[in-house]
């Protein structure tokens, strides 16, 4: 398991992160959401030891990660800007990979070039934007580590590619048990790939829940009676964003769909309907009933 | 992962290094190729620097090269990143790192050494030799590790390029270069100190800056090399500054990829640090030499400059590099601050009275046959007497005086042109050292002198060089060609009849030179040989030399420029200027006179030469004659073509004799004449009418 506990990362004058705190479950895919500078690939390289919290301790397992091998040993983090040895190729990164992790597995390294069909002897600094995160993904999987990390997960990936991606982790973690965390600035990424999302905004965390809970808690509600109505009539469900237009109410509700389907059933509207929400649109709430204003890249990246 | 040393990391740096650390191989090998043309021989016996004199730039170039290129890595966020989310332990990466760059360093050295052995191997070679390499292996390995140590310290601070240039250079050269400029006031009043007694507070007490700063000192880095301190000081400050390294590594934070400092505080500190230099140097000129102050104002707006530029850069901001300001003048206010408390210091220190009677030990620092005790530093051969002067304790009842005396402070402004000063190491009963230098009088020298004399250690040490070994190498000044088993009877005898005698006997015939080891240092013995001193060494040396000068002298028949014939016994001297005038100095009255010459009398002379016998057959040398084939140009207006006439006369004798010339283009030959043949010499001379100046 991994937990953050209060922890707080500036650089300078500026907190990246601030009084941040969570808890990954060990076996789980958590996501991390949020606009450029949010905090997402400083929380990352706090888990993977590469920064040092300036309040608050990030534990692995119980156990501080920082300037801790065995515990980094258990770490592989792909960052958003992948690094290779100047006129490396595959091979090369695997022996470095093999030098650094103990379980570093080269039979699964073969396979995975195999699968991702990369040309193990040719050199990365030919791949392609995307080529190279395959390769990063190879040697990080490779390494058999009980946690990965990766920032920007999907960035410069085809659909195809994205599909092998989770395909892999998803085998990667029925075999192994591993925690995957995956940062990126797009909803739509990791909506169908992790189990619980955390929306982070301006160095913390605003909003988490698991991904299912998201979809089935909160739903549109489109209803219409004969005879005139206000809000009032709601009193006891928690209603976001209501809007009516003459007898026919529009609003977002949270709670038990059937129960309330049930309570709605009886005051015996002329018109009910429940939709779902995307998960983005259920962010977006979210955030507005939190108070939070958005910019709109915020918006738009969500 | 709980060890020290990664291996396969070791490996991984050791790859990534190759590329930078083989190109400074390779062109520090690819500098001794022109030697490789000129094969040394058993005389060129170096200094151990003169092995691979470039060598020596070595660790500036491959320790600071090391450094950026293993720290270089975390200045990119993706590299930084990576290799720091790597499970190995930062102290595991920073000594790991350091392993792979000492193993290039040895290799890199190794092959240079190994190349230049290679090379003396075709020339002959001396057995101590092999320890010379052993030492400079070490010296050049300590230095580069020493280099490499504090640029790394450099470089983990800042996280660019350009800052990592800059503070590790700033890390490398400002301790020491302020111990020098501590040196340089200490050593501006002229009895002040020529060395501490803590050596490594000397300009060579530490390796790496001691190779640069040794031959501006001493002439050569063997005094540097061949002592124990500045190997101890050197290696314990290397392990300081690796372990300095590794805390500020381990200290080091990620983020400070790609910036300049880890805080903005942290950045001015830097940029004040950089202008320490400037400002102790300006300081320094402008206490001691009477500074113009416009010259303080430009430099000062140069020094503003160069502050303005750096924070520019590291800040990316002329803006914040301006508000920066206030630090330019805090530089300047420490800078201040340390030259005149160092000022202040030595001034202390350097008042000492010294009593006479609270000596007891003097010992001169350097040593040549023309300068009595007061002679030159240190050179790459230096001569054997020097070594000697060091060992040998001139305390007397005499020289005590005279350094008691001479230890008053005395202004080197007013002092322009002093010859007799030179560098004393003073023992006092309480057992101070004192490193001094002391200006004396023609008198007190001449004192000196007479004491040294009598100075029976001394004179006992002037004669035993080590080294007796018959195959050090040898020549002399004015013979070429013979093999050394021809000339070794002439070395032997010459070496056990050396004496210790002062000045330069003009008699001389030649100059043996030898050269030998003293410990590891190689020192030349210079030897006349002479009637009067060497008179065995004369005999055995005109055997190989004087037949064939002989029979090449007489077969001149145009008037030769000038030459001299020297009667040691008699103590004369003949100048024979061609057919023009002959003159005859007296030694013992110190009188010359001039006689007009004629044609006859010349050749007439010249028969009489002639017919005197030869040395190597007779065994007797009592005169000599210099043959002289050096065109004056004052004698231009000579009636006879002198010019042709002597160099052809001097030609013939270099062409049909195995010898060579001195420095002046005299020869010299060995001849033996009774008392029947001088006089008639002298009386031949003698009626010739006399050269009135007055008229």
């Amino acid at each position: 398991m991994i937990r953050a506990e209060k922890v707080a990362k500036k650089f300078g004058d500026f907190y990246a992160l601030k009084d941040l705190s969570c808890e990954i479950q060990q076996g789980s895919i958590y996501g991390l959401v949020g606009a450029n500078g949010a905090g997402k690939s400083t929380l990352l390289r706090l888990i993977s030891g590469v920064y040092k919290a300036d309040e608050g301790r990030i534990l692995i397992d119980g156990e501080p990660v920082y300037n801790n091998p065995e515990v980094k040993g258990r770490i592989a983090f792909v960052a958003d800007d992948v690094f290779f040895l100047p006129h490396s190729d595959l091979m090369r990164m695997k022996k470095l990979h093999q030098s650094a992790y103990p379980s570093f597995d080269e039979g699964y390294f073969f396979e995975l070039c195999n699968r991702f069909k990369l040309d193990r002897n040719k050199s990365l600094s030919a791949f392609s934007k995307g080529m190279r995160r395959q390769a990063a993904l190879i040697l990080a999987l490779a390494s058999r580590p009980s946690i990965l990390l990766m920032d920007e997960t999907f960035d410069g990936l085809d659909p195809i590619m994205r599909n092998l991606i989770k395909t892999i982790i998803y085998e990667t973690m029925v075999d192994r048990s591993m925690t995957v965390v995956l940062s990126s600035h797009s909803l739509r990424e990791l909506e169908d790939t992790c189990d619980q999302l955390s929306l982070l905004y301006k160095g913390g965390i605003v909003f988490e829940s698991d991904v299912q809970n998201l979809k089935t808690r909160m739903f549109k509600v489109q209803i219409a009676f004969s005879e005139p109505f206000d809000g009032s009539r709601f009193q006891g469900f928690e209603l976001i964003n209501y809007v009516q237009h003459g007898r026919v109410a529009n609003f977002i509700l949270k709670g038990d769909r059937e129960e309330a389907r049930a309570k709605l059933d009886a005051m015996q509207p002329l018109l009910l309907e429940l939709l779902p929400l995307s998960l983005e649109e259920v962010f977006v709430h979210e955030m507005d009933a939190l108070g939070y204003e958005f910019s709109s890249e915020m918006k738009e990246g969500v | 992962m709980k060890t020290a040393i990664n291996k396969k990391i070791f490996k991984e740096q050791f790859r990534r290094l190759r590329l930078p650390m083989l190109i400074i191989a390779v062109a520090f090998v690819a500098c001794q190729i022109g030697d490789a043309f000129k094969l040394p021989t058993r005389l060129t016996i170096e200094s151990i620097e003169g092995i691979v004199p470039i060598l020596f730039a070595f660790p500036y170039v491959a320790g600071f090269i090391a450094a950026l290129s293993v720290f270089s890595v975390y200045n990119k966020r993706s590299s930084c990143d990576f290799y720091l989310a790597i499970p190995v332990k930062r102290t595991t990466l920073f000594l790991t790192s350091t392993l792979a760059v000492a193993a290039w360093t040895a290799i890199g050295i190794a092959a240079s050494i190994l190349f230049a052995a290679v090379l003396n191997l075709f020339g002959g070679f001396h057995i101590v030799q092999l320890a010379q390499y052993a030492v400079l292996f070490c010296v050049l390995f300590i230095s580069t590790m020493l280099v490499y140590a504090m640029c790394s310290i450099g470089c983990i601070v800042t996280g660019r390029l350009f800052s990592n240039i800059v503070m590790s250079q700033v890390v490398l050269w400002l301790p020491r270069f302020f111990l020098l400029i501590i040196f340089a006031f200490a050593q501006s009043n002229v009895s002040g100190f020529v060395k501490f007694s803590f050596e490594p507070l000397n300009p060579t007490g530490q390796l790496a800056c001691g190779l640069l700063l040794a031959p501006l000192q001493m002439g050569s880095s063997n005094g540097m090399l061949l002592s124990l301190w500045p190997y101890i000081y050197s290696l314990i400050l290397l392990v300081a500054a690796l372990a300095v390294g590794c805390i500020l590594f381990n200290r080091r934070r990620a983020e400070l990829a790609e910036t300049s400092a880890s805080t903005p505080r942290v950045q001015n500190i830097q940029a004040a640090i950089t202008l320490l230099f400037a400002w102790m140097i300006l300081v320094t000129y402008f206490v001691e030499l009477n500074f113009e102050v416009s010259a303080l104002i430009s430099t000062s707006v140069l020094v503003f400059v160069w502050f303005l530029i750096y924070q520019s850069v590291c800040k990316r901001s002329l803006v914040k590099a301006l508000k920066s300001i206030g630090w330019y003048f805090v530089s300047a206010a420490v800078g201040t601050a340390l030259v005149l408390g160092a000022r202040a210091a030595v001034e202390l220190l350097n008042n000492v009275e010294v009593d006479a009677n609270d000596i007891k030990g003097i010992y001169v620092e350097g040593y040549s046959r023309e300068n009595l005790a007061f002679g030159y530093t240190d050179f790459d051969n230096d001569y054997y007497e020097n070594y000697v002067m060091r060992e040998v304790n001139q305390s007397n009842e005499i020289t005590n005086k005279i350094v008691a005396e001479a230890l008053e402070p005395v202004d080197t402004k007013s002092i322009y042109y002093v010859t007799y000063q030179k560098e004393v190491r003073i023992e006092l009963n309480s057992g101070v050292t004192l490193y001094r230098r002391i200006v004396i009088s023609e008198g007190d020298k001449a004192r000196w002198e007479a004491s040294l004399q009598d100075n029976q250690q001394y004179q006992n040490a002037l004669v035993a060089a080590p080294d007796m070994d018959r195959n050090q190498a040898y020549y002399f000044e004015r013979l070429n060609g013979a093999s050394y088993e021809q000339l070794e009877a002439v070395y032997a005898a010459a070496m056990e009849e050396n004496y210790a005698e002062y000045g330069s006997d003009r008699s001389n015939v030649d100059i043996l030179i030898s050269k030998g080891y003293y410990g590891l240092r190689p020192y030349l013995e210079s030897i006349e040989i002479t009637v009067q001193n060497t008179p065995n060494a004369l005999n055995e040396y005109t055997k190989i030399r004087n037949g064939e000068i002989f029979e090449a002298f007489k077969t001149l028949k145009e008037p030769i420029y000038r030459l001299e014939i020297l009667l040691p016994e008699q103590g004369l001297e003949i100048e024979v200027w061609g057919i023009k005038e002959f003159e005859i100095w007296d030694s013992k009255t110190e009188k010359e006179v001039t006689f007009e010459a004629t044609e006859q009398a010349y050749f007439e002379l010249m028969e009489q030469l002639c017919s005197l016998k030869d040395s190597a057959l007779t065994g007797e040398v009592n005169l000599i004659v210099r043959v002289i084939g050096e065109m004056d140009y004052y004698y231009e207006e000579y009636p006879y073509d002198t010019y042709e006439g002597g160099l052809y006369a001097y030609n013939i004798i270099v062409d049909n004799a195995y010898t060579r010339a001195s420095d002046n283009g005299e020869i010299r030959l060995c001849l033996s004449a009774d008392e029947e043949e001088i006089d008639a010499l002298l009386t031949l001379i003698n009626t010739l009418p006399q050269k009135d100046w007055d008229s």
